[in-house]
C-alpha cells in the first residue's frame, strides 16, 4: 500500500503503479491461501472461553482498492456468548457488516480479503469417517453421530467452507427483496438447505421441514410453497428468508440489518418474530444494525464499532446506561425521543468519519471528539477494561486507570 | 397466451405490410436497372434495340410508370400476387422466386446452423470462465483472443484461412460445396458437402464467438454479483451448484431470447463468407440480384427475412415468458 503522504489530492500515475503492485502480490498470496487443500488439524482449535459460541481475534479484513488498502475491519475482537443475542452497531461503512461477512467467509475476492486473526467457531457437527462420509448411531435409522469441533474459520480452505455455511451459521441479509432467486419457487429454494445438510435427505423430508419453518415464522406453506418470489411482499421475503436461515437448525444466526429495507410495521413484525424465534432455538443471534431501538430491545451484550475498530463493548445495561466511549454518548444523545421539544434541534456529532484509506496513527475519533486531549494525538488507544463485562478504547479512562 | 399470440399475428401482418411497401419504393427509386443493363447487353453483341422494343420490355416487366402512381400501381399487383401465393418470378434467373429460394436457402441454412451451434457451445463456457476469473490472466487471455476475433473482417480472415488451410496446407478444398470431378450421392454426397463447408464455417464461428461470448460474460457478473447468489452461497451450497444451477439458470435468459433473435440471420446467409469460398448460397445470389435489379427476387428476399425477424421477435417473447417465471404473457 501507498504510505506517502499525498498533499496534492489525487494520485500519480507512479503511485497507481506502485500500489497496483503491492495489491497484485498480496491479493495473490492470500487468493492462494484461500484456495489452498489443507487438512482438518489445520484449522481446528480450541476456544479461549468455553462458554462462547463465537470467538473474533484480532480479524483484519481489508479491500485493496486502486486507491490504496481499504482497512474495512481493523482489528476487530468480540465474542458471542452461547444462548445469547449480541448487537453489533455502529453508522454506514464502520465495518459491521465486513466482519459478519468474514464470519461467513462471502467476502468477495480477490479484493476483499481476511489478512489477519481468527474467528473460533464451536461447531456441532455430523461425526464423519475417514471418507467424510457421516457415521450413523447403530440401531437408529437416518441418525447420525454428533461432534463438537472447534474450527478456525479464518483458517479454513474455502472449499471446506460449506461446513460452516448454513449448517453451523445462517445469516439473514438486509435486502429480502434481490435476496431470493427470482426463477427458483420458495419451495425450491428452501428444500435445498435441508437437501444439502441432512445426509440421506429426501424430497419430502425436505419439503415437510420447509414447512414447518414456513409455519414457524408465520407463513401458511400451502400458499407460498409453490409461489415465485416476486409474488410475494418484502415482509413475506424476509420472513422466508428468516426461514431458510432457520431449516438447517444453525447454532449461530447472523442478522444483518434485517429490518432496514422494510417500513415500520413491517419491521416491527420481524423484530417480534425474532425475539419469538430467539426463544425456540437452541443458538445465538448476531444482530447487525444502526437502530439503537432495535438493540436496545433484542440485545443481551451491544459491540459499538467505528472505523473498523471496535471502541466500546459491553452488556446492553452498560451501554445504554452508562456509556463511556464519547461516540457512544454521541450517538445515545442523536437518538430522538418522544419528549423532545419541536424547537431544539437533534443532537448529532460534528465532522466526519475519516477517509478509509490512510488511516491516521492516533485515535480515529479525535478530530470529532468533544473531550479530547493531548493524550489523544499519541497511539490509537488500547482497550480499558471498566467493568468485567465493559470495555472501552479511549484515553480518558486510560488516565483514569493509571492514576488509581 | 392464445389470444396473445393471435394479437402479435396480427400486428405483425400490418408490420409486413408497411416493410414491403418501403422495401419496394426504395428498390423502384435504386440507381439500377435491369431492362437497361439487358438492352446494353444485346447492343453490345452488335444488335440494335428499336426505341418501340425498350418500352415494350419496360412495360412487359412493369417497370413502365416510375412515377409515384406508377410505382403504387406496381406495389399492388406485386401484392396481389403475393395474396395468392405468388411471390412473382425473378428477372435473372426465369424461374419462381420461390423455388430460387428453396434452392439456394439449404447450404446458407447448413452454414449459419453449425456455426451458430458451434458459437454458442465455446462462447458460453468461455464467457462463464471469464467472468468467474474477472480480471485473471485468463480472462485477459480469452479476452484478447476474442476482440481479435470480432476485430477481423470476415473477407480478410476468410481468405487468410482458405490461404493457409487449403492452399498452403491443402487440407481443406478452397472453394465451392462440391468436388467437381467426384459424382456421388446419399451420404458420400453429405460428407463432401461438410467437408467443403467446413472453412467457411470456422470463419464464421470464429468472427462471431467474440460477441456471445463478452455478452455472456457480462450477463454471468451482474448475476455473480447479485444478493440472491451471495445467500445460495451462505446456504451452504458448493460453488459449483451456485454457478451451474443458481446463477446460470439466470444467465440463461437473455441468452435463450437473444436466440430467438437469431432466427432471420440462420437464413439470411453470410454475404461475404459465401463470396470469399464461392458457395452458392443465399447471401451470394442475393448481393447478386441487388446488383442487377432483380425486383421480384430481392422483393422475396427481404420479405421472407422480414417475416422471419417478426417471427423471431414473437419467439423470443414467448421464450421470456418460459425461461423467465416473472414475464407473464397476457
Amino acid at each position: 500500500m501507498s504510505e506517502t503522504k499525498n498533499t496534492k489530492g489525487y494520485l500519480t500515475g507512479k503511485e497507481i503503479r506502485a500500489i497496483a503492485k503491492a495489491n497484485n502480490k498480496e491479493m495473490k498470496r492470500l487468493e492462494a491461501y484461500k484456495n489452498r487443500k489443507a487438512e482438518e488439524s489445520e484449522f481446528l482449535t480450541q476456544m479461549k472461553n468455553p462458554e462462547n459460541l463465537l470467538e473474533i481475534d484480532d480479524l483484519h479484513t481489508f479491500f485493496f482498492t486502486e486507491q490504496g488498502v481499504v482497512k474495512a475491519v481493523n482489528g476487530v475482537s468480540y465474542d458471542v456468548p452461547k444462548n445469547a443475542v449480541v448487537g453489533v452497531v455502529g453508522e454506514s461503512g464502520c465495518g459491521k457488516s465486513v466482519t459478519s461477512m468474514s464470519v461467513m467467509r462471502l467476502i468477495q475476492g480477490p479484493t476483499g480479503q481476511i489478512t489477519e486473526g481468527s474467528i473460533r467457531f464451536k461447531a456441532y457437527d455430523y461425526k464423519r469417517d475417514e471418507k467424510g462420509e457421516p457415521v450413523p448411531v447403530e440401531g437408529a435409522e437416518g441418525q447420525f453421530q454428533m461432534e463438537e469441533k472447534v474450527y478456525d474459520i479464518a483458517k479454513m480452505p474455502i472449499n471446506e467452507i460449506h461446513r460452516i455455511r448454513g449448517k453451523q451459521i445462517a445469516m439473514i441479509f438486509q435486502e429480502p427483496m434481490t435476496s431470493l432467486n427470482p426463477i427458483f419457487t420458495i419451495g425450491e429454494q428452501l428444500d435445498e438447505v435441508t437437501m444439502i445438510h441432512v445426509p440421506g435427505a429426501t424430497k419430502e423430508m425436505a419439503k415437510a421441514k420447509s414447512e414447518e419453518m414456513l409455519r414457524l415464522v408465520g407463513i401458511i406453506p400451502e400458499n407460498v410453497y409453490k409461489a415465485f418470489p416476486h409474488e410475494l411482499s418484502g415482509g413475506m421475503r424476509q420472513r422466508v428468508m428468516i426461514a431458510m436461515a432457520l431449516a438447517a437448525e444453525p447454532r449461530l444466526i447472523i442478522a444483518d440489518e434485517p429490518t432496514t429495507a422494510l417500513d415500520v410495521t413491517i419491521q416491527a413484525q420481524i423484530l417480534d418474530l425474532l425475539q419469538d424465534i430467539k426463544k425456540k432455538i437452541d443458538g445465538s443471534i448476531l444482530l447487525i444494525t444502526h437502530d439503537l431501538g432495535v438493540i436496545a430491545e433484542m440485545a443481551d451484550y451491544v459491540v459499538v464499532m467505528y472505523a473498523g475498530k471496535v471502541i466500546e463493548k459491553g452488556t446492553v445495561l452498560e451501554i445504554f446506561q452508562d456509556p463511556r466511549h464519547p461516540y457512544t454518548i454521541g450517538l445515545q444523545k442523536s437518538k430522538p425521543t418522544m419528549t423532545l421539544d419541536d424547537s431544539t434541534e437533534l443532537y448529532n456529532i460534528p465532522g466526519n468519519v475519516p477517509n478509509p484509506i490512510n488511516m491516521p496513527d492516533h485515535c480515529y475519533f479525535k478530530e470529532r471528539c468533544a473531550k479530547c486531549t493531548a493524550k489523544c494525538s499519541g497511539e490509537y488507544p488500547g482497550m480499558v477494561q471498566v467493568s468485567p463485562t465493559h470495555f472501552v478504547a479511549c484515553h480518558l479512562y486510560n488516565e483514569e486507570k493509571d492514576n488509581g | 397466451m392464445f389470444k396473445y399470440i393471435v394479437k402479435r399475428i396480427a400486428y405483425s401482418v400490418l408490420i409486413l405490410l408497411g416493410v414491403s411497401l418501403i422495401i419496394y419504393f426504395l428498390i423502384r427509386l435504386m440507381p439500377v436497372d435491369f431492362i437497361q443493363d439487358k438492352i446494353n447487353a444485346i447492343n453490345q453483341g452488335g444488335a440494335t434495340v428499336s426505341e418501340e422494343t425498350v418500352q415494350a420490355m419496360y412495360e412487359m416487366y412493369g417497370l413502365g410508370d416510375n412515377s409515384v402512381k406508377g410505382i403504387l400501381k406496381g406495389y399492388f399487383s406485386w401484392l396481389g400476387a403475393l395474396a395468392q401465393g405468388d411471390l412473382g418470378t425473378s428477372f435473372v434467373y426465369g424461374i419462381p422466386v420461390a423455388r430460387v429460394i428453396t434452392e439456394h436457402m439449404g447450404v446458407s441454412f447448413a452454414v449459419s446452423l453449425i456455426a451458430t451451434v458451434f458459437e454458442f457451445l465455446i462462447a458460453i463456457p468461455l464467457g462463464i470462465t471469464a467472468a468467474r476469473h474477472q480480471y485473471s490472466l485468463r480472462d485477459y487471455i480469452v479476452t484478447i483472443l476474442v476482440m481479435i476475433g470480432i476485430s477481423l473482417p470476415s473477407f480478410f480472415f476468410g481468405q487468410m484461412l482458405k490461404d493457409v488451410l487449403a492452399l498452403k496446407l491443402g487440407w481443406f478444398p478452397p472453394s465451392g460445396l462440391v468436388n467437381a470431378t467426384a459424382s456421388y450421392n446419399g451420404i458420400q454426397l453429405l460428407l463432401d458437402q461438410m467437408y467443403h463447408m467446413f472453412i467457411p464455417i470456422l470463419t464464421i464461428v470464429i468472427l462471431s464467438i467474440g460477441a456471445r461470448m463478452r455478452m455472456t460474460r457480462t450477463n454471468m457478473l451482474e448475476v455473480l454479483n447479485s444478493d440472491y447468489i451471495r445467500t445460495a452461497r451462505a446456504k451452504g451450497l458448493k460453488e459449483s451448484v451456485v454457478i451451474n444451477k443458481h446463477a446460470f439458470r439466470n444467465t440463461l435468459i437473455p441468452l435463450v431470447t437473444s436466440l430467438a433473435g437469431l432466427l432471420p440471420s440462420l437464413f439470411s446467409g453470410a454475404i461475404i463468407t459465401e463470396q470469399v469460398f464461392d458457395l452458392p448460397g443465399i447471401g451470394n445470389i442475393a448481393l447478386d440480384a441487388m446488383n442487377r435489379g432483380d425486383i421480384p427476387f430481392i422483393m422475396g428476399y427481404n420479405m421472407f427475412l422480414a417475416l422471419l425477424s417478426v417471427l423471431g421477435v414473437l419467439l423470443a417473447d414467448l421464450m421470456y415468458g418460459l425461461v423467465d417465471p416473472r414475464v407473464k404473457l397476457e
